[in-house]
């Protein structure tokens, strides 16, 4: 039987190519996805290797402790073992950007743009000046080489910075190499001397870090817990274990500790990232399932002659199952493989699409770990097997006389289908509403049966849609007859006369597009939720906004100068840890909880935002009072007069008494506090946004004008009316949805693969018909037509299909999100029918093999095909 | 009948050669013959006589290595193949052995496909008398699949007629079926000729098939040996018998 599998393997080339596609392509994606993630963290391990360089002590204040001064420079210089210390300062990612030639700044949507202090002292150094100098004061600063070159900058020529402090001008005095390539995977690094970079970023006497080299005399492990005590940790009972003692002050870390935490910032990012890509290489992998498992079904029921004949001769049924299984062994250990090296080419083809989409990903070389390897072989083989047992045990109940004359259907109707369909998408839904609504705890049980849940609905409504199959297709067909005629109708025709078939072909399409179409939906209530909320609580006239980098107060402070605006104020967000006042705990009530505060000038409010106050008044905030969202309220019972506990830096508690509340989701956070405090428990320095409304004695144009000029200046901010600001809104809620779209166009690729798949495996089978048909006078032309028709009639149909499953989950899913997230409930139609017509159009695209090869059978070898 | 001598169809020194050298078959040898309108013309030979191959050069299906075919005033031997095609929808009916019809059409949908395929309306009056004929007008509505194989052959033949082409070839109409079926059929074809003046030529093994047939030519060796006119089946027995 084994030779007899290999023979047949070998005799269908064409139908074992088809078969192996689909393969190749669910395990090339899985196989991607893994081959970016572990790709890209080994770049970024030896990227961390470069960041740490030769430091071999750093110390860090911890968050809530006081920061570190000059003074504890000079407690760690004067250690005995230390060689040298030196005290640095960095600006958090995109803080500081420079200003290129062309006036534009670097795009914050990239790699990170990151400014620190620069040190002579080149042991804690791991950056080394290439052409230039170093900078030593005020006015002057220096770039990587590899930002230099990509973005113009030329040594010697004065620049333009945007910093906290605002606008400032420096001379380019220097280009420096990071590490021993400059691999900074894209990212701007800048170096200033550290007074000067202390002033940008409106920071007193502190370091960020003091970084340590050692003469040798005394062991570093020594070294590290005599500093902690110096810098008045308390003694830490258990020095082996990562714990820091209670009450710490600074966090003293090795060469070793600081690599691994590097690598550790970088890996966690890169989880997620790498999280995302799996999610999305599973649905491909999804997809390509019903592919591989609808071209078993179609090839078997194809052969159920030959393999009749081989009953007849006296194989048994299990030898006939063995032979299939076999076969399908060899497919699925070949095309894995295969998989394995296309997989290698997807994620490099990847990282292009992402950064046409303007994501751009540092380079990186081919990782395949053995898990890889191990996870791809397994899947691969198991699905196509699993894909070939149900349609080999029907092979083998065939009567051997009924599949000699070719009267037996394995692809016939069965009621046990559609109750096994109605049964998974029963269970599917139900898994999806328990994830939503019911009381699944964590992000990560949530999504395990969500996704399960999906799996569950999405095979039930592949059986069920066999149902509809037919019916769909007519009705899309309608079209054809009257512009296409007789090949038209043929087309919808065949399309109909093998509902099951249609419907898994189309299911693949189906699942890709219901997502597609499910985001759509999301993003269009979101969109109409921000319009609303846009609409009702912001009437201020301009909007400065900064995606990614914060705005400098300057920019408010030349508002205010300016003439031609009325009320001006920013707006900053933080997040705060409140002590509950009100703890029952049989209630199980937390004694403290984090919350977003919102702070700005509330004198101002009024023509600016509607905050929609129910009670109180926003202008009675003080230093010692807040506002409070109504929800709020409820659920702390707390009442006008009552106070809130806001907890401080240094551990103490502000009790603030609650002086308004308001009803506002969108614009604020759940409370919101008067500005001095919030300078108290924040160390941010610049606004997030900010809000101004025209002087009544300007002119529209005119204040138009001297905001647009203003904009000018700040080329890293969005200068927005509060239309403009509408769009901007919209734009990027259409960015991500584009970016979503992109990476199911993964899952949509493989099912238009499939489904030029089963035209072609369709073409083959009805050989005999075309031959007929081209007989009697149908031309080459009518014949591709035909063909190509079908294709888009069937992905129509999943078209259609996914269409309206992704609605239904979309209005699933917007009841599921609070009402404090999303209110609004808005289906994109234009959108979705263009999603139908585009779908359609690509299915015409994926025939056009299958109806080339239609069109140039030989009419005398297809009429006597057997 | 003076239409007899009119040509509906036929070939000058066709020739047709598979392979080359020592592994050459001449399927047809220099074979000229011609199918005069109005007549059943059966062609008969054994296995490997070049009698398919014949009428599937004739019928535009497949290419002579030499010699050329003429369908009523036009030698096909130059054609296109998209002329080619347009002469099979529109001057050549065809009735095979099996599989004759289009599952998913109707069966009075198949019998207009050549028609449908070229955008022409169907002569009304004509359609109704190939209708009538047939026999078939209460199943008109039937899919193939729940027609006999014997009202399959009549949807075939009428099918052929529909278009009024100047010829019809069949290739072992009653191969299938059995021989009450396979009469009715030949039948049928008779008086299509009789009653339509339609030109016919059959391909086939069955000596009482043939004895339905006007005139019958003899293949052997890719070359014509023999032929009757107004055979009756003993006489063609004895032709085989001579062959």
């Amino acid at each position: 039987m084994l030779r007899l599998s290999l023979k047949n393997l070998a005799a269908n080339k064409i139908r074992l190519g088809l078969t192996a596609l689909a393969i190749v392509l669910g395990v090339g994606f899985v196989v991607s996805s893994f081959v970016l993630r572990d790709g890209l963290k080994e770049s970024f391990a030896s990227l961390s290797e470069d960041i740490v360089g030769n430091t071999d002590l750093s110390v860090e204040a911890l968050n809530d402790g006081d920061p570190l001064t000059a003074t504890d420079l000079e407690i760690i210089s004067d250690t005995p073992g230390i060689r040298v210390a030196v005290g640095g300062v960095a600006a958090d990612t995109n803080l500081i950007q420079p200003i290129k030639r062309d006036g534009s700044t670097i795009t914050t949507q990239g790699p990170p743009q990151i400014a620190f202090s620069w040190t002579e002292e080149s042991q804690l150094n791991p950056n080394e000046i290439v052409d230039g100098r170093a900078p030593t004061g005020p006015g002057e600063w220096i770039i990587d080489i590899g930002a230099a070159d990509h973005h113009d900058f030329i040594v010697g020529e004065t620049y333009d910075l945007i910093t906290p402090a605002g606008r400032a001008s420096a001379e380019l005095v220097g280009t420096f190499r990071f590490g021993s390539d400059n691999t900074t995977n894209g990212a701007t690094l800048m170096g200033f001397e550290l007074e000067t970079i202390r002033d940008h970023l409106l920071l007193g006497d502190v370091f960020h870090a003091i970084s340590i080299g050692v003469d040798g005399s005394v062991p570093v492990s020594t070294l590290e817990l005599t500093l902690a005590s110096a810098l008045g940790n308390p003694v830490d009972p258990d020095p082996t274990d990562d714990e820091l003692p209670e009450g710490s002050r600074v966090e003293v870390q090795n060469r070793a500790d600081l690599q691994s935490d590097v690598t550790g910032q970088f890996n966690q990012a890169l989880d997620i990232f790498g999280g995302v890509l799996l999610a999305f290489a599973l649905i491909a992998l999804f997809v390509s399932i019903f592919i591989i498992a609808n071209t078993f079904a179609i090839v078997t029921g194809q052969r159920v002659r030959e393999l009749g004949l081989l009953r007849a001769v006296g194989a048994t049924p299990s030898q006939i199952r063995r032979s299939v299984l076999i076969e399908s062994l060899f497919i699925g250990i070949v095309a894995s493989l295969i998989g394995i090296g296309v997989g290698v080419g997807i994620a490099y083809g990847m990282r292009e699409l992402l950064s046409l989409l303007g994501i751009d990903l540092p380079s990186f070389g081919v990782v395949l770990k053995p898990f890889t390897i191990t996870l791809a072989m397994f899947v691969g083989v198991v699905v196509t097997m699993l894909s070939a047992i149900l349609p080999a045990f029907k092979a083998s109940r065939v009567a051997p006389i009924a599949a000699i004359t070719g009267s037996a259907d394995l692809e016939s109707e069965s009621i046990g289908r559609y109750v096994v369909g109605t049964i998974l998408t029963a269970m599917g839904i139900a898994g999806l509403l328990l994830a939503l609504f019911g009381g699944a705890e964590g992000v990560t049980q949530i999504l395990t049966i969500l996704g399960v849940g999906a799996v569950f609905m999405f095979i039930g409504l592949t059986l069920l849609s066999s149902l509809v199959a037919a019916p769909i297709s007519r009705f899309l067909g309608l079209p054809l007859g009257p512009i296409f005629h007789r090949p038209g109708t043929l087309a919808t025709e065949n399309a109909a006369r093998n509902p099951r078939r249609t419907a898994t072909t189309a299911a693949a399409l189906m699942i890709g597009l219901s997502l597609v179409s499910l985001s759509m939906v999301l993003g269009d209530s979101l969109k109409s939720e921000f319009n609303k909320i846009l609409e009702t609580s912001v009437q201020a006239d301009y909007l400065i906004t900064s995606d990614l980098a914060n705005v400098p107060l300057e920019v408010v402070d030349r508002l205010e100068e300016d003439p031609a605006f009325g009320v001006v104020t920013p707006l900053f967000y933080w997040d705060a840890t409140f002590e509950n006042d009100r703890v029952d705990a049989a209630a199980g009530d937390e004694a403290s909880y984090d919350s977003d505060i919102v702070a700005l000038e509330y004198s101002k409010v009024d023509g600016l935002f509607d905050f929609g106050v129910t009670e109180g008044s926003l202008q009675a905030i003080t230093n010692d009072s807040a506002a409070i969202r109504d929800s709020v309220a409820e659920d702390l019972g707390l009442q006008i007069g009552e106070p809130i506990n806001l907890v401080l830096n240094d551990g103490t508690v502000a009790p603030l008494e609650v002086v308004a509340i308001f009803e506002d989701t969108a614009l604020s956070s759940p409370v919101m506090i008067s500005y001095d405090r919030f300078t108290q428990i924040s160390d941010q320095t610049t606004a997030d946004w900010i809000a101004a409304r025209r002087d009544e004695s300007v002119s529209a144009a005119d204040a138009d004008a001297a905001f647009a000029a203003l904009g000018d200046d700040y080329p890293n901010l969005a200068f927005d009316s509060s239309a403009s600001f509408r769009e901007s809104i919209s734009g990027q809620i259409d960015q991500f949805l584009n970016l979503l779209t992109a990476l199911l166009g993964l899952a949509i690729l493989i099912a238009l693969i499939g489904i030029a798949n089963t035209l072609a495996l369709s073409v083959f089978e009805r050989t005999r018909e075309i031959g007929l048909l081209r007989a009697i006078g149908m031309t080459r032309r009518q014949t591709r037509r035909m063909i190509r028709w079908e294709a888009a009639i069937i992905s129509g149909v999943g078209a259609v299909l996914g269409a309206a499953v992704g609605v239904v989950l979309g209005i699933i899913l917007v009841q599921a999100i609070p009402d404090e997230f999303l209110s609004e409930f808005s289906i994109p139609w234009i959108r979705i029918i263009l999603m139908v017509a585009i779908a359609a159009i690509a299915g015409l695209a994926a025939a056009l093999f299958p109806a080339f090869r239609s069109s140039r059978m030989d009419v005398l070898e297809a009429i006597s095909h057997t | 009948m003076d239409t007899a001598t009119i040509a509906a169809a036929g070939t000058i020194q066709a020739s047709k050669i598979y392979g080359s050298g020592d592994t050459e078959v001449r399927a047809l040898d220099d074979v000229t013959v011609s199918f005069d309108q109005g007549q059943l013309t059966a062609i008969m030979g054994p296995s490997g006589s070049g009698k398919s191959t014949l009428m599937h050069c004739l019928a535009g299906l497949d290419r002579l290595t030499s010699g050329h075919v003429m369908v009523g005033e036009t030698n096909i031997s130059q054609l296109s193949e998209k002329e080619l095609t347009l002469l099979r929808r529109n001057k050549i009916g065809f009735v095979f052995q099996a599989f004759n019809l289009i599952p998913t059409l109707t069966a009075i949908e198949n019998i207009t496909l050549p028609l449908d395929l070229g955008r022409q309306t169907p002569n009304k009056e004509h359609l109704d008398e190939v209708v009538q004929a047939v026999g078939l007008a209460d199943r008109l509505q039937h899919k193939p699949n729940e027609l006999s194989g014997g009202q399959q052959q009549r949807v075939a033949v009428a099918r052929a007629l529909a278009s009024r082409p100047d010829v019809i070839f069949a290739d072992e109409p009653t191969g299938n079926l059995d021989s009450h079926t396979g009469a009715e059929i030949l039948d049928f074809m008779r008086r299509a000729v009789n009653e339509f003046g339609q030109t016919i030529v059959m391909v086939t093994h069955d000596a009482v098939a043939a004895s339905y047939a006007d005139r019958v030519v003899f293949l052997a060796d890719g070359r014509i040996v023999n032929e009757l006119q107004d055979p009756d089946t003993d006489m063609i027995l004895a032709a085989l018998r001579d062959a």
